[in-house]
């Protein structure tokens, strides 16, 4: 559509349906176009419209397009730009560029105090468009206050209420304001509302912002002074991105980007793959100590992925578990894990039990196979109770670990734990078997 | 919120406590209370607060605060609600009490409430809300005005309101903002947007939350087919529906349906105790199947030393795949109806370059450790690392092939596709991958 348009070089149609197109949808089509005709757009879009856009293509495309711009027009730009939006574009660009843009963007700019934030700390995705008014001003003037600065805003569906050194006493919904008759004062009205912290880690404000319902989060520092709020969509945006973040990282899988070539994305998919190819070392020299009782015995071995698989499965549950409590730093990670080592002996325990009976009746029905199904059964069934109920163990001490040494437990724990369940795994196994079999 | 309160004080002092506790945390302690409890502190928080706080409790306690309520205070309560909270509270009771709840609701309320619990429940609008307010085309600023602040309700959601014409068609949307900023003698149609997002009542959830979150709205339309307004999506709701549909689909992944972190250890297992049966069962099943190798796995014992590499392989691959389609189909990527060409050929060589990437790899990998550390068996190391080689690839392939196409098929025949992670899907890559395994080595060395 904007492809064709361009080409057909209409300058009054271009920019008429460059005026109308919601910034998203522009941002979707403009991902597709070259760069001559990226610069077509450029050059008929308004300054507002080019803000906008640039807010809702990903960080580093809207860097790049950032970068396309002299000094004066970035300025420009990010000015119109909300501060959190362009606090992370401008992270994404080169370092001597950012720190021009910067300089240029003088001492005040909210940016500026942004930019200072950790990405995971609450401060980093503030916006300062809202209204603050004094607890003692009578609900008209407030409401004048509103009318009169209401368009500078992102929104006023919460007025905020702070005092005169800019610390925090609460908020008021535009609604409550609108009805209130006067003479009476703000702080009369004031409701009870929920407050953040700007360094709080990002995913508690997320998950608080849910909880309480609410469109608008204030921020405050630890002197009480408001910083800044969080908007609903901002939050949501952020929320979307961490979840899909999460469950790529339990699927081994790297941060996926878009168009990215079929042959660029399987290499980026190798690692985790090659690490499973480096783990099997270690289990095929445990294998290879007990060559001999698996030679005599060679049924041990199909039940091999039956106790592996267990143990696997278990270790990914805890590790869920525990991940999302790290995740959104909850109190309790002990207690936890002690309850999913008591879930680990527990489940071990019954499904141990299935093992052992279903083993034994396949094994006497198959009488060739084995002279001594009891003990087969048996060092089945245990081996797995074993494996079972330690999963959860190594599950929960790993990321923990990983945690306290400032790694990224999402991230590295699925080698580690595979390689230490699996190796244990085939030690308790092939170790009760050579004990109890080991005669035959 | 950890906070104990003491209810040994009087009603005006424990009034006083109650205050700066907000509702969803008075949400959290009810649950802990006793019956006396409960009862002053429902006498002590105000309409308002209790009717926040009741849309946060589950339904069981949801039923328990209704005993302590008076049917006057019930009434209250019901008429405060928002319409979606109230809806969601009757879908989730049992049938059987639906009735007694009819009877505090208004007239009007329940036919509303007929009328949301009519729509299916994967439809935009079985989350829309009806609280909302409407201005005609031609209505004064003033007018406009007059009808957001001084006959609104406590629950309306006033932060947009939708303009509609002399046929009840929806023309436009005009933010709070505009209106209260705009002159008197504007006409409306000046100041509302006219090419704005809606949903219809019978697409999607989905759709209704793309919409929302793309476009970034704190709420957007629901019409029916005739283009009137029915209702509206919150982007509060947005927010918690996508919440627990991630939650959702990361459980399923991690198997561990329904987690609930406060639940105990046995309630834990009594959960997970299916799924892990489930895969206990099915695997034992392989086992009795793989018996038929027995002979071959006596004879090269080398075989059971990259039986765990073989199925981790496997099963890895399909995972990356199976995540990778399952994200897709949630942000719509994926359309249910025409099969994603583009999606499905590039994990497909993604599969494939992969697949036989590792091969090689496991075939260097596999003759090396055998040259280094022989075993019993008579076979030469790259034999055994050409079985690999050759188990490897076609295993991993397939498991890549399944990851794709199995959530592609749950979500066309309306299934969730994160059910796809299951353990049975795990099962079918194991057979798959050691039947391929140790048949290629009979074959090869009996």
């Amino acid at each position: 559509m904007l492809k064709q348009l361009i080409e057909q070089n209409d300058i009054t149609v271009l920019k008429a349906f460059l005026e109308d197109i919601h910034a998203h949808d522009l941002a979707e089509l403009f991902t597709d176009l070259t760069q001559e005709e990226k610069d077509q757009v450029y050059a008929h879009l308004s300054s507002e419209k080019l803000a906008e856009l640039v807010s809702y293509l990903e960080t580093e495309e809207a860097a790049d397009v950032l970068a396309d711009f002299d000094l004066e027009k970035q300025v420009e730009l990010v000015e119109m730009m909300e501060p959190d939006d362009a606090a992370d574009i401008i992270l994404e660009l080169e370092k001597d560029e950012q720190e021009e843009l910067l300089e240029k963007l003088g001492e005040d700019s909210e940016v500026k105090e942004l930019i200072h934030y950790d990405e995971d700390e609450t401060g980093s995705a503030m916006t300062n468009l809202f209204i603050v008014v004094d607890p003692h001003m009578d609900v008209k003037q407030a409401t004048k206050k509103v009318m009169k600065e209401a368009e500078d805003v992102e929104s006023i569906n919460t007025i905020f209420v702070a005092d005169e050194n800019h610390h925090y006493i609460g908020a008021i919904p535009l609604k409550s304001l609108l009805k209130a008759k006067t003479p009476l004062e703000v702080q009369e009205i004031i409701d009870d509302y929920p407050v953040a912290h700007d360094q709080d880690p990002i995913s508690k404000t997320i998950q608080a912002i849910r909880n309480y319902g609410i469109y608008e989060m204030p921020v405050v520092n630890d002197e009480n002074e408001l910083l800044g709020m969080i908007t609903l969509d901002d939050a949501l945006d952020i929320y979307q991105e961490e979840a899909q973040e999460d469950f790529e990282k339990l699927a081994a899988l790297p941060e996926t980007e878009e168009d990215m070539s079929p042959l660029k994305t399987a290499l980026h998919r190798l690692p985790w793959l090659l690490i499973l190819l480096a783990i099997s070392l270690p289990i095929a020299l445990v294998t290879r100590q007990f060559e001999h009782v698996l030679a005599a015995v060679a049924i041990l071995v199909v039940f091999q992925p039956l106790i592996l698989d267990s143990a696997g499965n278990v270790a990914t549950q805890t590790l869920a578990v525990t991940l999302q409590m790290l995740a959104s730093h909850e109190k309790g990670v002990w207690k936890n894990a002690f309850k999913e080592i008591s879930t680990g002996v527990i489940n071990g325990l019954a499904i141990g039990l299935v093992a052992f009976i279903m083993t034994n009746v396949f094994a006497y029905l198959n009488t060739s196979l084995t002279t001594e199904p009891l003990l087969i059964s048996f060092v089945v069934g245990f081996s797995l109770w074993l494996t079972v109920a330690l999963a959860p163990l190594v599950a929960f001490i790993i990321p923990v670990t990983l945690h306290a040494m400032k790694l990224d437990p999402a991230a590295a724990s699925g080698p580690f734990i595979t390689t230490v369940i699996d190796v244990a795994a085939l030690f308790i196994y092939f170790g009760l078997a050579t004990f109890m079999l080991g005669g035959i | 919120m950890k906070r104990r309160i003491n209810f040994k004080h009087n009603d005006e002092q424990l009034k006083k406590i109650f205050k700066p506790i907000l509702a969803y945390d008075l949400a959290m302690l009810y649950p802990k209370l006793d019956d006396d409890e409960r009862r002053r502190m429902l006498s002590l928080i105000g309409l308002d607060k209790m009717t926040d706080m009741f849309v946060e409790l589950d339904s069981d306690d949801q039923l328990d605060v209704l005993t302590h309520l008076e049917d006057q205070k019930k009434k209250s309560l019901f008429r405060n609600m928002q319409s979606d909270d109230l809806k969601e509270f009757i879908e989730d009771i049992d049938e059987s009490h639906r009735p007694e709840i009819y009877t505090f609701l208004s007239k009007v309320k329940a036919k509303t409430m007929d009328l949301l619990l009519a729509y299916e429940e994967d439809t935009a609008a079985s989350i829309m809300s009806t609280d909302y307010i409407t201005v005609h085309l031609d209505d004064t600023i003033k007018q406009a005005t007059d009808k957001v602040i001084k006959e609104s309700k406590e629950q309306d959601y006033i932060d947009t309101v939708f303009v509609l014409n002399d046929e009840d068609h929806i023309v436009g949307m005009v933010d709070i903002k505009d209106l209260i900023i705009a002159r008197s003698n504007t006409h409306l149609s000046k100041i509302m947007f006219d090419d704005f997002q809606f949903v219809y009542a019978d697409e999607s959830i989905e759709k209704a939350i793309q919409t929302v979150v793309d476009y970034d709205r704190n709420a957007i339309p629901v019409l029916d087919a005739d283009d009137h307004l029915v209702g509206i999506v919150t982007a509060d709701d947005v927010f918690d529906e996508i919440i627990e549909a991630t939650e959702s689909d990361y459980q399923k992944m991690a198997l561990i349906s329904d987690h609930e972190p406060s639940s105990t250890a046995w309630e834990r297992s009594k959960k997970r105790l299916p799924w892990l049966m489930v895969s206990v069962v099915l695997n034992l099943l392989i086992a009795s199947f793989l018996s038929i190798f027995e002979a071959t796995l006596a004879e090269v014992t080398a075989l059971v030393l990259f039986q765990p590499l073989i199925l981790g392989m496997a099963g890895n691959i399909g995972t990356q795949s199976l995540a990778v389609t399952i994200l897709g189909i949630h942000k719509n990527e994926l359309d249910s109806q025409n099969i994603p060409k583009d999606h499905v050929i590039k994990e497909l060589f993604v599969g494939l370059l992969n697949s036989v990437l590792l091969g090689l790899a496991a075939f260097v990998f596999v003759t090396t450790f055998l040259s280094l550390f022989p075993t019993q068996g008579g076979q030469l190391p790259y034999q055994v690392g050409l079985v690999v080689l050759l188990a490897i690839s076609s295993s991993m392939f397939i498991s890549a092939l399944m990851g794709v196409y199995v959530p592609i098929l749950f979500h066309r025949f309306k299934q969730d596709p994160a059910a796809a992670s299951g353990p049975i899907m795990t099962t079918i890559n194991d057979v798959v991958a050691l039947v391929i395994y140790f048949g290629i080595a009979t074959l090869a060395f009996l």
